[in-house]
């Protein structure tokens, strides 16, 4: 059932019961069994530009003894628009990184989260700093090589030639190259609070979204408007993905693309190649990429990283982070507190 | 015999199909370690004559940056099978480049998860305490035959890539060693340098990562005051033009360490226990040889007698003879004991174990910025750490050290940990797929002119910066 999901995500337990032909109730009863177990959850990936939102993602490092990556971990802490902060135990460079993710509305808030960056990069702080606003992200989860109790990957030199073969073709690959979206502008309150439960649960019910309009201080449409703007919005601009835990898949190492110019091929390689990992979220911008990536912790942190690093040329150089932290993404959820306050203001 | 798919050598292997033809003499270096290694296996390729093979391996520069040599590798039937496994999944992707071909290479020797039986583990725990204890007494406290104890040591070589080896004193030999410590100037083409630093003669192992641009290169040369001074005044001007930042760490011991009580059940713990424990008292454990002072009666031959021991201590006098007479050296085997029982009595050798296996998967170079007072304190951590190899100078110390995975963020933070401490200046890492080795003695004496006073070498061949100028100009 799980396998079939994770191809299919949108698949309701209705289809999955008629498509694996058991009954609904067995599928109803091994669904639950998941979500208890494993925390199953069918998100949704929503495209932030249709509501007016950046994405941004980027990593900031430093060598030295200095406490400013320290103080830049701290700034990002408390800023409201920062959903995602992770923190290297180790990194390819063997230095310190912050890798982090934030959702800015496509006004004043955004320049001054830009000038903040930029006043890091300078004296007397002085941190390294990358960032990029991101055009596409995919989710991918791979079972294929999960016999449900044990992993069994490729090793690492498989892995690593297996990307070395994919170079040679990269350039017939039929990856499609999205544009850069449109920031859409006066986006409703509606539209924001709806697509957050969608980007919590993709099946989200009309109760569901109810209850946060309330928890939001906010006045609910009627039942039925509610259901009729949910199954549009969720057209618009939500894809179903699986998220599920305790499958062995304890660490993760993030892999960090950053572009000399636009495009580098190495991030098409690794936007072909995220498919085949157990699970991995991939971020794109037009200069930097970013692999968030789910491996069983047998899996060597070092001769994987080996294989990514040497992908690294005078296009892009390539870091990679290993990270204690299994903390997931819940953007929206997190943020639209700010973005609401801030619109009833206005 | 000859092959007929590679005329221009005799190794010829049941495998050679599996074989990719390659122009790059790099990838070149590779296929022919591994041609070598799958004959030795396959018996097509005798050892006297790998021993000459691996001779001609050794004019490729790839060689000072992998200094691989098949003849003392354990021949086991599972790092060949996956030999054959990788070159299949070359040809499968048809890639012959020189990174695909080196991993191919380093992957199937990277450690062998074989568990230990109790009385493997049993000889082994006496072996770390006597690397070069007689069969009988290490039988004896293991509470095995010396047969059993034969065959124990025999399998932890074969199935646990663990060799018996030595540190030796150069300095008795007449020989300076120095550790170039660096980082490459932003600009400077990387290959460049390694090819520069491989060809230098007087280099014994070097390693260059490419990401952070760190590295360093081990140089062994005769000691002179000349030669000491070209050297370092070389090494002043590649500092700011290849070179961002440089330190010449000068050998003021050596020593290596394995701390097995750290391996339970089949396991690496974790090394906190042994950290909070940590004093000055547990250096008692830390073995260090000092160079000595030159004495001209150890001769070139005693040197290479030293150089073939070395490389596995508890080979007889006859086996180490018999591979000194193919790279040109008549020696007796009573003058290969007598050799190696003056080294003992003198304490000019360091015999030690070398985990190659047992799940040690990192590898890290730290090199530790210091005063010699805090020596003591990088050395307090040395008994945590399950195998080590240690190199004390004025400057600091270098530490190269294999850990399980599973604590190699741990081990990072303590060790980093140390900058802390007063009198530490700086803490700086390189991480590594496989441990480094190094060139052979001998290979490096070669470019040495023997008189009966010791070596010697023109001062000015010690000019790395011209060296190095040389190379990029004519790349």
């Amino acid at each position: 059932m799980l396998r079939r999901l994770i191809i299919s995500p949108w698949m309701r337990q209705a289809d999955l019961s008629r498509e694996l032909g058991v009954s609904r109730a067995a599928i109803r009863q091994i669904w639950r069994r998941f979500q208890s177990r494993n925390s199953l959850a069918v998100r949704g990936s929503v495209q932030y530009a249709q509501l007016g939102l950046h994405k941004m993602f980027g990593w900031a490092w430093d060598r030295g003894k200095s406490d400013t990556l320290d103080k830049f971990s701290r700034w990002l802490d408390m800023s409201p628009f920062v959903y995602l902060q992770l923190r290297s135990s180790m990194s390819s460079m063997l230095d310190n990184r912050v890798y982090f993710e934030a959702l800015l509305p496509d006004d004043l808030r955004l320049s001054w989260f830009r000038e903040q960056l930029g006043r890091f990069m300078k004296p007397p702080y002085n941190l390294h700093l990358e960032y990029d606003f991101a055009i596409g992200t995919e989710y991918h989860m791979n079972l294929g090589a999960f016999d449900g109790k044990r992993w069994h990957l490729q090793d690492a030199f498989r892995f690593g030639t297996s990307m070395d073969a994919t170079l040679q073709y990269l350039d017939i690959l039929p990856v499609t190259d999205i544009p850069v979206p449109q920031i859409a502008q006066n986006v409703s309150t509606e539209k924001l609070v709806i697509a957050s439960c969608l980007e919590r649960e993709y099946y989200c019910s009309s109760s569901d979204v109810e209850r946060q309009f309330v928890a939001l201080n906010l006045k609910p449409p009627s039942q039925r408007t509610l259901r009729r703007r949910i199954n549009s919005i969720r057209t618009e601009l939500a894809s179903p993905f699986v998220e599920i835990d305790n499958l062995d898949l304890d660490q993760r190492i993030l892999v960090c693309v950053s572009g000399t110019h636009e495009r580098p091929r190495v991030m098409k390689l690794l936007m072909v190649q995220a498919r085949a990992f157990p699970n991995v979220c991939i971020a794109w911008g037009t200069r930097l990429a970013v692999l968030d990536i789910f491996m069983p912790s047998e899996v060597e942190w070092v001769p994987v990283s080996s294989a990514f690093v040497q992908l690294s040329n005078h296009e892009a150089v390539v870091c990679t982070l290993l990270c204690e932290s299994k903390e997931r993404r819940k953007a929206l959820e997190q943020v639209i507190p700010y973005l609401i306050s801030a619109d009833a203001t206005n | 015999m000859v092959s007929e798919q590679y005329p221009n050598d005799n190794i010829v292997t049941p495998y050679d199909h599996l074989i990719p033809s390659v122009d790059d003499p790099s990838a070149q270096f590779y296929l022919r370690a591994i041609r070598i290694y799958l004959g030795l296996c396959a018996g097509t390729v005798g050892f006297e004559d790998a021993i000459c093979l691996v001779d001609s391996l050794k004019t490729y520069p790839e060689f000072t940056k992998n200094p691989t040599d098949p003849t003392v590798l354990p021949l086991s039937e599972t790092v060949k099978a996956r030999l054959l496994d990788n070159l299949q999944t070359l040809k499968k992707y048809n890639l012959c480049d020189v990174d695909s071909v080196r991993s191919a290479y380093s992957f199937a020797f990277l450690q062998d998860n074989a568990p230990l039986s109790e009385s493997d583990y049993s000889v082994l725990q006496y072996l770390i305490k006597d690397p070069t204890a007689p069969l009988k007494k290490i039988a004896a406290a293991a509470g095995v035959t010396p047969r059993t104890a034969a065959r124990s040591i025999q399998r932890l070589r074969e199935r646990n890539g663990i060799r018996v080896v030595s540190i030796v004193d150069t300095g008795v030999f007449g020989l300076d060693s120095f550790i170039l410590f660096f980082r490459l100037q932003d600009g400077v083409e990387l290959e460049n340098i390694e090819v520069g630093l491989a060809t230098f003669p007087f280099t014994k192992s070097m390693l260059v990562n490419r990401m952070t641009r760190y590295g360093y290169v081990g140089l062994l040369f005769p000691s002179s005051p000349q030669n000491r001074n070209v050297l370092k005044a070389s090494v002043r001007e590649l500092i700011g033009t290849l070179f961002a930042e440089c330190t010449i760490h000068d050998q003021l011991a050596t020593g290596a360490n394995v701390s097995l009580r750290l391996f339970k059940d089949g396991v690496w713990q974790s090394p906190d226990s042994l950290i909070s424990e940590r004093s000055t008292s547990c250096l008692d454990e830390v073995q260090l040889l000092y160079p000595s002072r030159h004495d001209p009666s150890f001769t070139r031959i005693d040197y290479a007698i030293a150089s073939q021991f070395r490389l596995a201590v508890r080979d007889s006098s006859l086996t180490i003879a018999q591979r000194l007479r193919s790279r040109g050296f008549s020696v007796s085997p009573e003058r290969v004991h007598q050799t190696i029982r003056r080294l003992k009595r003198r304490r000019l050798i360091l015999p030690h174990v070398l985990l190659g296996g047992l799940n040690l998967t990192t590898n890290f170079c730290f090199e530790i910025r210091c005063d010699q007072a805090q020596h003591q304190q990088v050395l307090s951590l040395i008994p945590s750490v399950p195998s080590s190899l240690y190199y004390l100078s004025s400057k600091g110390a270098i530490l190269w050290l294999h850990l399980p995975s599973t604590y190699q963020v741990k081990y990072l933070q303590l060790f980093k940990s140390l900058e802390q401490t007063e009198g530490i200046r700086s803490v700086t890492p390189i991480l590594t797929l496989t441990a480094p080795g190094s060139r052979s003695m001998l290979d490096l004496e070669k470019n040495w002119k023997y008189t009966p006073q010791g070596w010697y070498v023109e001062p000015q061949r010690l000019n790395l910066a011209k060296w190095l100028m040389q190379t990029l100009s004519t790349r």
